[in-house]
C-alpha cells in the first residue's frame, strides 16, 4: 500500500511546529524576513492591509450607510464623481448609482461583504478540506480512495458550475453564497494536504509518534498538520483571491447578494449597463477596487509561496 | 495549478469589463431599399398559430394577414375587411376588400377564414390563440358576394379586436406542421413580404411580394435579426450595421440621441406597470413587526394601509429617473381618454407625511416590515422600480427588504400569489378595459379563465358584476362606461397601485422613418424610407 501522491508536494522548509509554542518561533521569523525581501510583495501587503482597514472600518470612512434605504435619494442617482449630496451636505467622490446610492460608501461596504464572504468561505474550506486530507492521507485503504475519488469527482467540474447550481437550489444570500463557495473549495484543500502529509507520514518523527502509542488525532493536528502547513497558507492566500472573484461572478450573474446590499460584483453588474451610455464610473470604480484586491492577494500569496519553497529562492 | 487559478481569477475580472459584445456582420449587400432590423425579442416560429407573443405576431404579420388589424394606438383598423357591423347581439358583418390573392396566386376565399379559425383554436400551444377565437361559433357567407358571417356563442363586443390575431392561412394547409411553415412550405398568405428564409433564434429574411393586393411594400428586403443583449443591439446599430432596433435600453437612448445620423422614436406601451398586494390571507407571509415577529393581521386588508402605500411613492421620481423619462405615470390600465377609462380617478398624489398619517390611523405608526418582490429580467428596469419602491416605503416606516427573481422562478411564484407585496405589468394589447379588469381585478377562478394574474387575489362582487355586464354590452358607450366604473372601483379602491405605462422605443437611422406602436410590435410595416 503505497499511494501515489496526487501531485509533487511543495517541498517544506523543514519540520515546524511541534509539541508547544516556544520552538515554533525560529522559522516564522525566518519566513518573514524572507518575506519582506521582496518590495512588490510588501507593496502589495500594505495595499492589502489598507482595503483590510478600510472595509474594517467602513462605517467611519463614509458618509452614507448605502445598505440603509432611508439614506438613499432617487432623486440623488446616476450624479457624475465630485457631485455634493442634495440633502446630506457631503460630496459624492466616486458618483452615484441609479438608487442613488453613493459609490465610494457602496465600494467599501461591498469590500466588507467580498472580504468576509472570502476569507470564511477560504478558511471553513481549508478546514473541512485540509482534515479530510490529512486524515485520507494517515488513514490510508478505503477510506482515503473514498474521500480522493470524490475530491477528483468534484475537481473535474468548473467551479463556477457548481456553484451556480448550489445557489439555484439554495436560494440567494450572502450565507448560501458562503456555504457554495466552500463546497467548491474544499476539494483543492484536501488534495494539497493529502500530497503533502503523504510525504511527512513516513517520516521518522510520525513514526515515532505511532509508535510511541500517540492518539491518531494528536498525530494529525499537532504533528502532521503543521508540518503540512506553508503549502495550505499558499493555497489558502490564493482561495481567498479566488473566492471572492467567484462571489463577484456570481453576484455579476445576479446570484449572489440581494440587490440592496450590492457587493462589488454585483455593483460592476448593476454599472455594465450604462457603460456604453459613458457612465463609467458605475462600473470603473467597482472594477478597480476588486481588481486592486484581488491583485494584493495574489502577490501576497506568490510570494508565501516562494518564501516556503526553497527551490524557487533566487 | 496555482499558476492556472490566478489566470482565471484574471479572466474573471478582466470579464467583467469587457462591455463590447460581438457584433455579427451583416448579411445583405448595403441596398437603400433593404432594411436591417435588431430584435430585442426572438420570434420562435413561422406558424402564426403556434403561439401568441409580440414578437411571433411582429414577425408573421408580414406575411400572414388578419380580418382586422390594429393601428399604431391599438385601435382595431381593417385588414383583409374593408368594413364590419354588428347585426345582432351575436352575429357580426364583415365585407372584404376585393381581389384579395394569395402569393402563390390564389384568391381568398371563405374556407381559408374557417381553416384559420379552426387551427388557431385547436392547435395545441403553450400561448394558444385560442383566448381570441373561443367565441366563434361559426363563420359562414354573407348575402353579398364579399360579406362573411361571424356568429359568436355570446354576445362579444371585442371580436373585431380578437379577430386582430387572427392571421388567415390558406385552406390546404389546414394540416400543415409549425415545420412546414418555418421552412416556408406552408408559409403563404396574402401579406406585402414573402418568406425568404427562417433561422430560428438567429434571423428572418423576407422580400417583397411584388403581387400585393394593396401596392407594393417599399422594402424590396427585409432582414429581421435576434439580438437580444441590449448592448449588442445599441451598439449595431450604432456601428451602420442595423437600420432599426427595438427594445431601446434606457441607458442606450442617450446615445442614439447624441448621435448624428440617428433618431430616437418613442411612445407610449400598452403595458401597464403596477404594484399588487396580497388582499387574501388573514396573515401574509411577507410581512413583520420590526422586531420580525409575524402580524397578527395583514396590513393590506386595510383600505388605508393600501392608499398610505400609493401616496408614499414619488411616480414621477421613477418616471424621471429610473425610466429615464421614458414612461408616463399611471392613474389606471390606460391613461386617460383610452376606451373603459374614467376621469373620476384621480390616481394617488406623492405625499409621504399624510402616507404617514395614514398609516398611524391604521394602527401601525411605526410601520412594519416587508418583503417586496419582482422579476428582473422582464419588464423594462424592473428591479430598479422595485428597489426604488422600497427606498420610498422606508421613508414612511415600512422598512422593506427587496427578492428580484427572474422570470422563470418568478411567474410561478406569483401567480400561485406567494408574495405579499409585488411588481406586476399587464399589456392592454386590446386598447381597452375590460381586458386588464378581466386579469387583474376580476376574481381568481381557474375554471372560469377570470383573474388569471390577479396575484394580490383582490375580490369584490360588485366589480365583478359591472365586469360581467361589461363584457356583453354591445353598445360602445354603454360599455366604457361601465368598464369606467369598474376601473374607478378598482383604482379608487387601492386595489392596486399604479405606477406608469412602460415607455417603447426604437432607434433607427435618419434615413429610416419609424412609427411607434402601442402594441410593441417591430415590423418593416411600419417603417418607411425618408429621402
Amino acid at each position: 500500500m503505497t499511494p501515489v501522491p496526487d501531485q509533487p508536494p511543495t517541498p517544506t522548509a523543514g519540520p515546524i511546529g511541534g509539541p508547544i509554542g516556544g520552538a515554533t518561533r525560529g522559522p516564522w521569523v525566518r519566513v518573514a524576513r524572507d518575506f519582506a525581501r521582496s518590495p512588490l510583495a510588501m507593496t502589495a501587503l500594505v495595499v492589502l492591509a489598507l482595503v483590510v482597514l478600510a472595509a474594517v472600518f467602513a462605517p467611519l470612512l463614509t458618509p452614507q450607510n448605502p445598505y440603509d434605504l432611508m439614506q438613499l435619494d432617487i432623486m440623488d442617482g446616476m450624479l457624475e464623481p465630485g457631485s455634493p449630496s442634495a440633502a446630506g451636505g457631503y460630496t459624492y467622490l466616486l458618483g452615484t448609482d441609479d438608487q442613488g446610492r453613493d459609490l465610494f460608501s457602496a465600494i467599501l461596504y461591498g469590500l466588507r461583504i467580498s472580504l468576509s464572504v472570502g476569507v470564511v468561505s477560504a478558511l471553513v474550506a481549508a478546514l473541512v478540506g485540509a482534515s479530510l486530507g490529512l486524515f485520507a492521507a494517515y488513514v490510508g485503504g478505503r477510506t482515503e480512495t473514498a474521500i480522493m475519488r470524490i475530491v477528483d469527482l468534484q475537481l473535474s467540474f468548473p467551479s463556477i458550475l457548481v456553484a451556480l447550481m448550489i445557489l439555484a437550489f439554495l436560494g440567494k444570500g450572502v450565507q448560501n453564497v458562503v456555504l457554495a463557495l466552500i463546497i467548491v473549495e474544499w476539494a483543492s484543500y484536501a488534495r494539497t494536504a493529502r500530497g503533502t502529509a503523504l510525504v511527512e507520514s513516513r517520516r521518522e518523527y510520525i513514526q515515532a509518534a505511532d509508535c510511541l502509542g500517540v492518539p491518531m488525532r494528536r498525530i494529525i493536528f499537532r504533528h502532521l498538520l503543521p508540518n503540512c502547513l506553508p503549502p495550505l497558507i499558499v493555497m489558502g492566500t490564493i482561495q481567498v483571491g479566488r473566492a471572492i472573484s467567484l462571489e463577484a461572478t456570481l453576484s455579476f450573474l445576479g446570484l449572489g447578494v440581494p440587490v440592496t446590499e450590492p457587493s462589488l460584483g454585483l455593483l460592476i453588474s448593476n454599472g455594465y449597463q450604462y457603460l456604453l451610455s459613458g457612465q463609467y464610473w458605475l462600473s470603473f470604480y467597482p472594477g478597480i477596487a476588486l481588481l486592486v484586491t484581488i491583485v494584493a492577494i495574489n502577490l501576497v500569496g506568490d510570494q508565501f509561496r516562494d518564501v516556503f519553497n526553497p527551490k524557487g529562492r533566487g | 495549478m496555482m499558476t492556472l487559478d490566478r489566470r482565471q481569477m484574471l479572466a474573471a475580472t478582466l470579464g467583467a469589463f469587457a462591455t463590447m459584445p460581438l457584433i455579427a456582420r451583416p448579411g445583405l449587400a448595403q441596398d437603400a431599399r433593404a432594411l436591417r432590423v435588431g430584435l430585442g425579442a426572438p420570434n420562435t416560429s413561422i406558424d402564426p398559430h403556434a403561439a401568441n407573443n409580440v414578437p411571433n405576431n411582429a414577425v408573421n404579420a408580414h406575411i400572414f394577414e388578419s380580418l382586422v388589424v390594429n393601428d399604431p394606438a391599438s385601435k382595431p383598423v381593417p385588414g383583409l375587411a374593408a368594413s364590419w357591423r354588428p347585426i345582432d347581439d351575436t352575429r357580426w358583418e364583415f365585407k372584404l376588400h376585393e381581389g384579395i390573392t394569395f402569393s402563390d396566386g390564389s384568391p381568398l376565399t371563405l374556407e381559408d377564414i374557417q381553416v384559420s379559425v379552426q387551427r388557431a383554436t385547436d392547435l395545441p400551444s403553450p400561448s394558444s390563440f385560442r383566448n381570441y377565437t373561443r367565441t366563434i361559433k361559426s363563420v359562414s357567407s354573407g348575402d353579398a358576394p364579399n360579406s362573411i358571417i361571424i356568429e359568436t356563442k355570446a354576445p362579444d363586443p371585442i371580436l373585431p379586436n380578437s379577430l386582430t390575431r387572427l392571421r388567415i392561412i390558406r385552406a390546404k394547409f389546414k394540416d400543415a406542421s409549425s415545420a412546414d411553415f418555418n421552412s416556408g412550405k406552408a408559409a403563404i398568405g396574402t401579406g406585402p413580404y414573402l418568406l425568404d428564409s427562417f433561422t430560428n433564434g438567429s434571423q428572418t429574411l423576407l422580400k417583397r411580394n411584388d403581387a400585393y393586393w394593396g401596392g407594393k411594400a417599399p422594402w424590396a428586403t427585409v432582414a429581421l435579426r435576434v439580438l437580444t443583449d441590449d448592448g449588442a443591439r445599441v451598439a449595431g446599430l450604432l456601428a451602420g450595421d442595423l437600420d432599426l432596433i427595438d427594445a431601446v435600453p434606457t441607458e442606450g437612448e442617450r446615445l442614439i440621441k447624441g448621435k448624428d445620423g440617428l433618431h430616437l422614436v418613442t411612445g407610449v406601451s400598452s403595458r401597464f406597470v403596477y404594484m399588487a398586494m396580497d388582499q387574501e390571507r388573514d396573515v401574509t407571509p411577507f410581512v413583520t413587526g420590526h422586531d420580525g415577529r409575524p402580524l397578527t393581521k395583514n396590513p393590506f386588508k386595510d383600505e388605508r394601509v393600501r392608499q398610505a402605500i400609493g401616496m408614499a411613492i414619488n411616480r414621477d421620481a421613477i418616471v424621471e429617473r429610473i425610466m429615464g423619462g421614458n414612461a408616463l405615470v399611471a392613474t389606471q390600465f390606460l391613461p386617460k381618454g383610452g376606451f373603459g377609462t374614467s376621469d373620476a380617478i384621480a390616481g394617488p398624489t406623492y405625499d409621504p407625511a399624510k402616507a404617514k398619517a395614514l398609516l398611524a390611523e391604521a394602527g401601525y405608526p411605526n410601520g412594519f416590515k416587508l418583503t417586496l418582490h419582482g422579476p428582473n429580467d422582464r419588464y423594462v428596469n424592473d428591479a430598479k422600480i422595485v428597489q426604488a419602491v422600497a427606498q420610498m416605503l422606508a421613508r414612511i416606516g415600512i422598512s422593506s427588504t427587496v427578492e428580484v427573481l427572474p422570470w422563470s422562478v418568478y411567474s410561478g411564484r406569483v401567480s400561485a400569489a406567494e408574495f405579499s407585496c409585488m411588481l406586476g405589468a399587464w399589456g392592454v394589447n386590446t386598447g381597452e378595459t375590460s381586458n386588464p379588469l378581466v386579469a387583474l381585478s376580476v376574481t381568481y377562478d381557474k375554471k372560469a379563465g377570470t383573474g388569471s394574474s390577479n396575484y394580490g387575489r383582490y375580490s369584490n362582487p360588485r366589480l365583478d358584476a359591472l365586469v360581467k355586464e361589461a363584457t356583453s354590452t354591445l353598445d360602445d358607450a354603454k360599455r366604457a362606461s361601465l368598464l369606467g366604473e369598474a376601473s374607478e372601483i378598482v383604482f379608487n379602491g387601492h386595489a392596486l397601485i399604479p405606477l406608469h405605462h412602460e415607455g417603447v422605443s426604437w432607434g433607427a437611422k435618419r434615413s429610416v422613418e419609424y412609427t411607434a406602436r402601442a402594441d410593441q410590435y417591430t415590423m418593416a410595416l411600419a417603417a418607411t424610407p425618408r429621402a
